[in-house]
């Protein structure tokens, strides 16, 4: 027994697998693992976030053209306002009616050269 | 045992294995399928998902005068639709929206209960009324944006612009000659949406670029396009005639500046017109000229040599007998020199000249005259008059004086600008530019000389005849206009009856075309009246209303007199009481500042008007700073004005 426990030392009480060195490796790698999984999940939250502003940003461009639109819209309004406020014949309609307003006659016509 | 569950353990590993082959297969298989196999079908049913098209509907171009005032705009309003077939609650529906768009609620239920996919409710709604409607946002209503042509000016030029259809396609005017250049092409857009159908902007791709339409500028000016509008609206309503016609062209290059047309019409509602009223007569209609038809007669016979300015003819005491029928003057007279002719407006002489000039000869001067041919001004529907080819009896004496031929208002005044700007007949126009969206020039029209008709020194004797018509004794001398030279000629033409087809006893088209100053024409006008009762003669009805458009126009292109005023201003004659300046004080107050020389008046406390008499009186430049009443003046009074000083007065508005 005693000449078996000598020739089988390693049998009857063999060393802990991989031992004090494969655990310190076992670290590292999980260390490793754990470290590309954060930097993995960083970069896919940031990916999807970006993808979330970007759709965001497209929306708000999207709003500010047809403010843009609504704007340059309200322009052309204004501006054919405005030459339908511009006619001569409604000048003189109101300078003559509400403004008392006359045509100068030949007499108050001065030519200056 | 133990070999049993090391067993266990590997089928159990066998089979788990297995199963996530399997399955990684059926991943890279389905994978395969779409990725490969269903690559361009699910591309496609994708796209059709989440792109969504967008026609570019091309904004109209504008139509603008020769000062970009806008006389034809386009801008996009919202058309209301229903989609019957998704409105559950048409009573409702309705009932809410009948009130706002002042539909009867009746008529609109039955439109929102057709069995249609899509109708319209209303189209270019005003913003007000849209924006109300789209905040209830009722199921199966819609709104889509459509392109609406505004005419701010509404009359004035509506014959030129013309008008557009809904679609919104040019149906007269300019808006149809120059259609394909204000309408653009129509494009398209795709554009990825989102799951709320929102559309991304980043990812957009024109497919197909809408090319907008251009703006067009016309030879036109509001201003001088009005008074022409406003004096013969005068005129026609003051004789009391069916219509008329006016034309104000730039002598020297054929621009039309003014083309006026009386009954005229809106075109923001041309559809409650009737078609006769839409119609640019002044190039569309021809008419019998008359007696201003004998200006082209006497100058065709100049040019020809067979007749002087001096010469005499025997006018018959007004009766003329050719074949069997009898020529009469108006104002009979027995001898008149070939001006005299044209000042009195002879048919005798003109008839006589035209024989003595032949019938192949005067046929083509008139026809080089450009009568019997269109003109090509860019209007659509233009006439191109008529003149016989072949000539009987005694055509040769009527067409001399005007009748037998006929010709249409553009016809007239282009051919008389060929004698005011010195024989050379001009093409005349409309569309001076063409702008790109942006307002950058694509194109421009420049004068074109069509040929010489005559020699400048037979136009200057013919101007010089024309003078003698607005001249004393002369048959348009409601047409001279003070401190101008003007040429011109009346006409008074019998109208064809349509039913007899003989000239009609009692209607007549009053005429007066002319050109002013007529020693360096600037623009040839035209006034036609037709059918006025009462006095028909051309140059009581549309003598004046020349004179008020050219002394208007004149005065508005700063072409100042070049003769002298038959008033003579005098000091306070013609201003009231408030704006006669104060007393003068003492030191160095001219009394007549006529007499003064070159040395500078007291202005101090005179109105503008008074400076204004003083500087015409002395023939002086002053700037003129401010209005109201004279503060201050440079040089002070009694120094001499010249050297290098700036001579000026400052005006302040009197309280």
């Amino acid at each position: 027994m005693a000449q078996a426990r000598a020739d089988y030392g390693k049998v009857a009480a063999p060393r802990a697998f991989g031992g004090a060195e494969l655990a310190s490796h076992r670290i590292d790698i999980f260390k490793y693992l754990m470290i590309c999984m954060i930097l993995f999940t960083i970069v896919s939250v940031f990916h999807v976030w970006s993808r979330f502003r970007l759709v965001e940003l497209n929306l708000q461009i999207t709003e500010v053209s047809r403010q843009l639109k609504d704007a340059e819209q309200e322009q052309k309004c204004l501006k054919l306002e405005a030459a339908s406020l511009k006619t001569p014949a409604r000048i003189e309609t109101i300078a003559k009616n509400e403004l008392g307003m006359a045509l100068p006659n030949e007499l108050q016509v001065i030519h200056v050269k | 045992m133990k070999d049993e569950r090391e067993k266990w353990a590997r089928i159990r590993i066998i089979m788990i294995g297995t199963f996530f082959g399997l399955m990684f297969l059926m991943v890279v298989g389905r994978a395969f399928y779409l990725q490969i196999l269903q690559h361009e079908e699910l591309v496609k049913k994708a796209e059709k998902q989440h792109q969504h098209r967008v026609d570019l509907t091309p904004a109209r171009g504008s139509i603008l005068d020769r000062n970009g005032t806008p006389l034809a705009e386009s801008i996009h309003m919202d058309s209301c639709y229903a989609e019957p077939k998704r409105i559950k609650d048409v009573a409702g529906t309705a009932a809410v929206l009948a009130p706002i768009l002042g539909i009867p609620r009746q008529e609109l239920a039955a439109k929102l209960s057709l069995n249609r996919s899509f109708t319209w409710i209303e189209r270019w709604l005003p913003p007000d009324t849209a924006i109300r409607i789209k905040n209830m946002k009722l199921p199966g209503i819609g709104f889509v944006p459509e392109s609406k042509r505004f005419y701010p000016n509404v009359e004035t030029a509506a014959h030129v612009v013309g008008f557009t259809g809904r679609d919104p396609n040019g149906l007269e005017g300019i808006e149809l000659k120059y259609d394909g250049t204000i309408l653009g092409n129509t494009g398209y857009m795709i554009t990825e949406r989102d799951a709320l159908g929102r559309n991304i902007a980043i990812k957009n791709t024109v497919i197909k670029d809408s090319s907008p339409g251009n703006s067009v500028v016309l030879t036109l000016d509001k201003t001088i396009q009005f008074i022409a509008e406003k004096e013969l609206a005068k005129a026609v309503t003051e004789s009391n005639a069916k219509g008329g016609m006016a034309l104000v062209m730039e002598s020297d290059t054929g621009k039309v500046l003014a083309m006026a047309n009386y009954p005229t019409f809106n075109p923001n509602a041309y559809s409650r017109y009737s078609l006769s009223q839409l119609r640019n007569r002044v190039v569309a209609d021809s008419f019998e000229p008359g007696s201003t038809f004998k200006v082209f007669t006497i100058a065709s016979a100049l040019e020809a040599g067979v007749v002087r300015p001096s010469d005499v003819y025997n006018c018959e005491n007004g009766n003329y007998r050719i074949a069997d029928r009898t020529i009469h003057d108006d104002h009979p007279h027995s001898r008149l020199t070939v001006s005299e002719i044209i000042k009195y407006s002879s048919n005798i002489g003109s008839a006589k000249i035209g024989f003595k000039l032949g019938e192949e000869r005067l046929s083509n001067y008139l026809r080089n005259f450009g009568f019997g041919g269109r003109t090509g001004i860019d209007l659509p529907g233009e006439s191109s008059g008529y003149i016989k080819r072949n000539w009987y009896g005694i055509d040769l004496a009527t067409i001399s004086f005007g009748q037998g031929v006929s010709l249409s208002a553009i016809q007239l005044v282009t051919a008389v600008s060929a004698i005011a700007n010195g024989g050379t007949l001009m093409k005349p126009y409309l569309v001076e530019r063409i702008l790109d969206d942006s307002g950058k020039e694509v194109q421009r029209f420049e004068p074109q000389i069509v040929r010489r008709v005559i020699s400048p020194e037979t136009a200057q004797k013919v101007s010089r005849m024309m003078e003698t018509v607005t001249g004393e004794g002369g048959t348009g001398t409601k047409a001279a206009v003070d401190g101008y030279r003007v040429a011109g000629k009346t006409g008074t033409a019998q109208k064809v009856d349509p039913v007899t087809h003989t000239y009609s006893p009692s209607k007549r088209i009053g005429s007066f075309v002319g050109f002013v100053p007529a020693d360096k024409p600037k623009l040839t006008i035209a006034v036609i009246i037709d059918e006025p009762q009462g006095i028909k003669y051309g140059g009581v009805v549309a003598a004046p209303a020349f004179k008020a458009i050219a002394q208007n126009t004149l005065a508005y292109l700063k072409i100042t007199p070049n003769m002298p005023t038959a008033k003579t201003p005098k000091k306070d004659e013609e201003t009231d009481e408030s704006e006669t300046g104060p007393e003068p004080d003492a030191d160095g107050y001219i009394e007549d500042p006529a007499n003064a020389g070159a040395v500078m008046p007291n202005f101090r406390g005179m109105s503008m008007r008074n400076v204004l008499q003083v500087m015409e009186k002395r023939g002086i430049n002053i700037r003129l700073i401010g209005s109201g009443k004279a503060i201050e003046q440079s040089p002070p009074p009694g120094h001499a004005i010249g050297g290098t000083g700036e001579v000026w007065i400052k005006f302040t508005p009197s309280a």
